[in-house]
């Protein structure tokens, strides 16, 4: 998953995928916008099927954040299922 | 004791255009009377009933941006970033030290980022608002030519985006000359960026009558002629720096020619309609004469609007004959719409930069594919070939729906004369 995630980040930033980690800062290391993440989000909701509310999207700070909520988010889908 | 107005020169131009994506390539395109017009590809336009478009074809974009890059932008975006990056490479003011402060910009659109709003209006239907992309508004909005350009070049001076349709190349560029004459700036890059071959636009447009339906690319936008009978759309960018002649000497700029004349006005007839007998255009013709402190006599040349539509070919025929008296049926004129097809707003900006290069080289452009006279548009058209002349004022006409008309006057650079 982490690496679907980094591959979507690299594609749609242009940013080498070896530079994004997990602790990388979205707007501090990875210089992405408010607007690259609200796109970021979208992508990863389609992608995934999730919904990510605007509050998880405020408090997003780095790709790991990112990452947790995929995870949760597809846990909870998967236990429905 | 009254000083002299300041000089305004033309240091650096930018070109997209159906017929060329550099400034040489679309001289050399203008030269040899290539036409840019062909079956619309951009999208499948089988049921419609307008078939032809001048298609900017495979966008030169690697130079410019990387992959990523290219969906935060919409088509006239692209196209405005690349004509403004190549204008302001081509003046040299990377390298000089310019004020960035001070750097201005003022490049505007007739549509602006049309393409990405028919994508939204198809998401929205098919996927639902929570879709719609967060990049819409800010590559949509008519003034993102001029910001995207200020982000590209830090350029952090007045940045304005002057909409006035069909005329607003022409208007940015008057509008930014008249700032830098007055002192109030030293260099503005202007001109404008269209992209409207889209399923709304032509539908849009061929809705009001005002586009050509026939299928031959060489019959299709015939300017003039007695058997024209619409716009052909076309699509691309035009910038120039403009600068006042102080700094482009300190800094030894290239100086393709002056701008020494603009005139701007309304008809306040209709917002579609041309005034019919010429009268508001002739004024804006006057204007830009007396702003040039010359006489209609000294026109060497005229670009015309020149659509290819029946009413403003016949107006614009009316407007020139009151504006010069007995010397419009001897001044040259062409319609480099002829090639290019009708670029909107950006048609005053590369037609600009089409005038320029005509003063600078003694070649006038022809307007190609003319074939039968019109009584109603008895000008001295310059037709199927390019012609050599030299050349020393030209005149440049844009209108643009809402009524709006300027003309621009440009002069040749002489060099040895200024030293």
């Amino acid at each position: 998953m982490l690496d679907t995630l980094k591959k979507m980040i690299s594609e749609e930033f242009g940013i080498d995928p070896a530079e994004i980690k997990l602790d990388s800062d979205l707007r501090n290391d990875l210089h992405i916008d408010s607007l690259g993440a609200v796109n970021l989000s979208l992508e990863i909701e389609v992608t995934y099927d999730i919904q990510i509310t605007d509050e998880e999207l405020a408090e997003l700070k780095t790709v790991g954040n990112l990452l947790s909520i995929i995870e949760a988010k597809t846990t909870v889908k998967d236990t429905r299922q | 004791m009254m000083t002299a107005p300041r000089r305004v020169v033309v240091t650096g131009m930018g070109v997209v255009s159906p017929i060329g994506q550099t400034v040489n390539a679309f001289w050399q395109g203008l030269q040899a009377g290539t036409c840019g017009i062909d079956v619309i590809t951009a999208f499948d336009a089988s049921r419609f009933k307008v078939t032809l478009a001048a298609e900017v074809k495979d966008l030169e974009t690697d130079a410019y941006f990387a992959p990523h890059e290219l969906k935060r932008n919409s088509r006239f975006m692209l196209f405005a970033r690349i004509a403004a990056r190549q204008a302001y490479r081509d003046s040299g003011l990377a390298s000089s030290a310019v004020d960035h402060d001070n750097l201005g910009v003022y490049v505007s659109s007739s549509i602006g980022g049309l393409d990405n709003l028919e994508e939204a209006g198809r998401v929205l239907a098919e996927l639902g608002p929570d879709r719609v992309s967060p990049y819409l508004i800010p590559t949509t909005l008519v003034n993102l030519a001029s910001g995207a350009i200020a982000i590209d070049l830090r350029a952090k001076g007045s940045n304005l985006a002057i909409v006035t349709a069909c005329a607003s190349g022409a208007n940015s560029i008057g509008e930014a000359f008249h700032k830098i004459r007055s002192g109030a700036e030293e260099v503005i890059l202007a001109g404008a960026s269209d992209a409207a071959i889209t399923p709304t636009a032509i539908a849009g447009f061929a809705a009001m009558r005002a586009m050509h339906t026939g299928s031959d690319p060489q019959r299709a936008s015939i300017p003039f002629d007695a058997e024209r009978s619409g716009m052909v759309m076309g699509e691309g960018a035009g910038v120039v720096v403009l600068e006042s002649l102080e700094q482009a000497t300190r800094r030894h700029a290239p100086i393709y020619g002056e701008i020494i004349g603009y005139g701007s006005n309304c008809d306040a007839y209709s917002i579609t309609t041309p005034d019919q007998e010429g009268m508001t255009v002739s004024r804006a013709i006057t204007k830009a004469l007396h702003d040039a402190g010359i006489s209609g006599r000294q026109i060497d040349y005229i670009n015309a609007h020149g659509t290819s539509t029946v009413l403003n070919d016949r107006n614009e025929t009316l407007a020139i004959k009151r504006a010069l008296g007995d010397h419009a049926v001897r001044v040259p004129v062409s319609s480099t719409k002829s090639m290019t097809g009708h670029l909107l707003g950006a048609g005053g900006a590369v037609e600009a930069i089409a005038c320029l290069l005509a003063l600078r080289d003694g070649v006038i452009p022809a307007s190609i594919n003319y074939r039968v006279p019109d009584p109603a548009c008895d000008l001295n058209l310059v037709t199927g070939q390019s012609r050599r002349q030299d050349l020393d004022i030209v005149l440049s006409n844009s209108f643009g729906f809402g009524g709006h008309n300027a003309s621009l006057i440009f002069k040749k650079w002489n060099s040895d004369a200024e030293k």
